[in-house]
């Protein structure tokens, strides 16, 4: 076992304890058709265990682990319904504020990673302004006067005390600027989705924190594109791992099931099901796994077309096994499944958000194709 | 002996192999989108065969000690990518797959010395006699009888499906040799018996597949002599000797080359039929594409697994073929479906300059979720062997 792999094992095993102890589902019921917020006592205990600084370099105070570390702590998220928003609060911000560590603002920038490692206060990253988008690379958001004037959408983990890292338009270039939430200016309108919320923000003159961007111009641009990438591989994970775990606990379940003097599992039709729902399984870790060796979290660049396009196909992908799971798990468990105090409707309800958070499969399909990729040859 | 080629790294490898295949394969033997996935036989077989043999580029997988190039995993992977990549003929030959193989761990020295250098110069073109009309994926209830006279076998019954038998001189056939009643299953009782395919009472019928080839036959026979010297392994201990062939086998069945080619020219059609601007056509297209990135990604770490830790592959492996042999029915279906009327023509088709055949492909992607265990037994398997389902009978 290499050394990456064991400090990987290490990560999974405590996550997966945590995980088990002390963020049960019970949490979780009860919340249709109402935002469920934060549970920031368990937000509070991740950043201890130091998972919400877990991308941040030592410098900013966090543990500078790769980004393979955040897909799989997704995972392990994703298979234990822990359905708080580690990609959208932790990992994004994380990659925002790495990629403004070497912007114009690092005063600030390193009072929001402090925020981020403590876990006192939620960050919130609000790039989208349309449903549907893939990217935002124009925002009509805009800063004049140190104040912003606009409106986002779909934002997950914004509760009213956040602080929000906007994408927008500050003098005719784009730009990161942070927002306080609670501050003049802004109103949020919070809806129900998936486990937990998305949250809509209309900003009228609302002042940005110290007057300064934290990012602008062709940095904040690739910063944009690093934080979606990234936010999309570690969301593939946390899908790939609510994919495992409805088909874990649905195999559980038709191991000991018995009915016409038989398990259940002994159907063959019940087998071949489960065998596709293992190879959807399969072909979306692999589809990661291949993605996440494309990225560089850390380089400056941009993205390249052959990384984006195995992005957009390893999402489409985890998106589409994880809510083809979570539908069939739920037949799988006969009536037991349409049962609210059985945890397989939860992953089912959170594979939903995951899939079309960040882009829905027929999207990110399309963009993949747009690139082209000679897939005749390896 | 030839110079050892898993002394050149792999990247010197692979040009090499490239270099060699550009400048000595034949146009005649590569696929076209006439023939996707076209096959030698016979002659041609023969022919590629021994030039291979004759450039050190014979038998990837044999020890050097039987003549062959005794390739790590990774090389004879590399080996595989360039063949497809060049558009190689796809190959059946079991005599180098299968039968050597099996002679390596259960023949005798004699049956290595005469078998091997022949199956090396296509002296001897080997089938694979398993399956039979009651005995196909439940290949244990195989009925082909021997009966032991002297120091002979006298073998009677029927084998089916034994690709390319017509234009072969031998087959390795499981047969029956244990007395009815003798054991509690059926698995017992089998040997594995090398049939030189020239002895009378031997009778060969091809048969027409729905591609309009006549590679798959029938062998019929009638009190067919085969010395006792060639059984191999232990009389009535067969099914382990021919279980213990698949291996690698599990992975090159689930190569995606053929899907490739027929994704290749799935793209090239959406173009031509003037649907490129079609979203529900090219949705369709973007899903086949995104599958075959996905499937290939996952079959590259299956392969890397094996490469990297110097496993056989398990039981797993087989979702491979499950998946990818489906895949290539779903492509060949797209082709077809926005072809319009051009779906239904059977033989070639002119669009533009381009020349095609639509239905040929069609036709071929059928028997790979048949053949080598259906698909439904491997999910079977699968559903036993990985989810830890119980059998569906106690």
């Amino acid at each position: 076992m290499t050394q990456a792999e064991s400090c990987a094992h290490l990560l999974r095993d405590a996550a997966s304890d945590f995980l088990v102890d002390q963020a049960g589902t019970a949490r979780l019921r009860g919340w249709i058709a109402r935002p469920r917020p934060v549970e920031r006592r368990l937000w509070r205990q991740t950043a201890e265990l130091g998972w919400t600084g877990l991308l941040l370099r030592e410098s900013l105070g966090g543990s500078g682990l790769p980004m393979a570390d955040a897909v799989l702590l997704s995972e392990v998220a994703g298979r234990y319904l822990f359905a708080e928003p580690l990609v959208a609060c932790a990992v994004m911000p994380a990659l925002l504020l790495a990629a403004a560590d070497a912007g114009e603002n690092s005063e600030l920038t390193a009072r929001l990673a402090q925020t981020l490692v403590e876990g006192q206060r939620m960050l919130a990253v609000a790039w989208q302004e349309a449903p549907g988008e893939l990217d935002a690379e124009s925002p009509r958001c805009e800063v004049a006067g140190n104040r912003l004037t606009g409106r986002k959408c779909f934002v997950p983990g914004c509760e009213s005390d956040a602080i929000v890292l906007v994408w927008a338009r500050l003098g005719g270039e784009a730009a990161w600027v942070a927002v306080d939430a609670q501050g003049e200016g802004v109103r949020c309108i919070v809806e129900p989705a998936g486990l937990s919320s998305q949250t809509t923000l209309r900003f009228d003159q609302a002042p940005v924190l110290d007057t300064l961007a934290l990012l602008r111009g062709d940095a904040a641009r690739h910063a944009l594109q690093r934080t979606l990438a990234g936010g999309r591989l570690a969301l593939s994970g946390e899908l790939v791992g609510l994919a495992a775990g409805a088909l874990a606990q649905t195999l559980v379940h038709l191991r000991s099931r018995q009915q016409f003097d038989r398990t259940l599992g002994s159907f063959q039709t019940v087998q071949h099901r489960c065998v596709d729902l293992h190879i959807e399984i399969e072909l979306a870790r692999a589809s990661l796994q291949q993605a996440l060796a494309l990225f560089d979290a850390t380089s400056p660049a941009e993205i390249s077309p052959a990384t984006d396009a195995a992005i957009c196909a390893a999402k489409a992908r985890a998106g589409d096994a994880a809510v083809r799971v979570g539908r069939e798990a739920v037949q799988l468990h006969g009536a037991m499944g349409f049962c609210d105090e059985v945890d397989i409707g939860l992953y089912l309800r959170a594979a939903l958000h995951a899939n079309a958070w960040l882009g829905g499969p027929v999207a990110l399909r399309r963009r993949f194709a747009t690139h082209s990729i000679d897939i005749s040859h390896a | 002996m030839p110079e050892n080629r898993n002394d050149w790294s792999d990247d010197e490898f692979r040009a090499r192999f490239r270099a060699w295949l550009a400048e000595h394969y034949p146009d005649a033997w590569r696929q076209t989108d006439r023939r996707p996935f076209h096959r030698l036989r016979g002659e041609g077989l023969r022919e590629c065969m021994r030039l291979l043999h004759a450039h050190g580029w014979r038998a990837p997988a044999w020890p050097r000690e039987f003549g062959g190039m005794g390739l790590s995993f990774r090389k004879q992977w590399i080996y595989q990518q360039e063949w497809e990549r060049a558009g190689g003929a796809r190959t059946v030959e079991p005599g180098e797959t299968h039968l050597a193989p099996t002679l390596f761990r259960h023949g005798t020295a004699a049956q290595r010395t005469h078998h091997l250098p022949r199956i090396l110069r296509c002296d001897d073109l080997w089938v694979q006699g398993y399956s039979e009309p009651g005995a196909g994926s439940d290949l244990a209830s195989l009925r082909t009888r021997a009966v032991r006279v002297g120091e002979h076998f006298i073998v009677n019954g029927q084998k089916i499906w034994t690709t390319q038998a017509a234009e072969s001189t031998h087959v390795f056939a499981l047969v029956r040799t244990g007395q009815p009643g003798q054991y509690p299953k059926k698995q017992q009782g089998i040997s594995f018996l090398l049939i030189d395919l020239r002895s009378p009472g031997v009778r060969i019928r091809p048969i027409l597949n729905l591609a309009g080839e006549d590679e798959l036959c029938e062998v019929f026979f009638n009190d067919v002599r085969v010395p006792v010297a060639d059984v191999v392994g232990e009389v009535d201990e067969g099914w382990a000797v021919a279980k213990s062939l698949l291996g690698h086998e599990r992975l090159w069945l689930g190569s995606p080359a053929m899907a490739a080619r027929a994704l290749g020219i799935a793209q090239r059609l959406v173009h031509e039929c003037g649907l490129a601007a079609d979203l529900a056509v090219t949705d369709r297209l973007a899903q086949l594409q995104a599958d075959l990135h996905d499937y290939r990604a996952l079959y590259t770490r299956e392969c890397d697994r094996v490469a990297d830790l110097g496993v056989e592959p398990g039981p797993e492996a087989s979702l491979l073929k499950v998946y990818v042999t489906e895949l290539l029915q779903r492509i060949v279906q797209f082709s077809v479906d926005i072809a319009a009327e051009y779906g239904g023509q059977t033989g070639d088709l002119r669009l533009g300059d381009w020349t095609l055949d639509l239905h040929w492909p069609y036709m071929m992607a059928r028997p790979g979720t048949i053949y080598a265990g259906c698909n439904e037994v491997q999910r079977d398997i699968l559903a036993k062997t990985v989810l830890q389902l119980a059998p569906q009978r106690a």
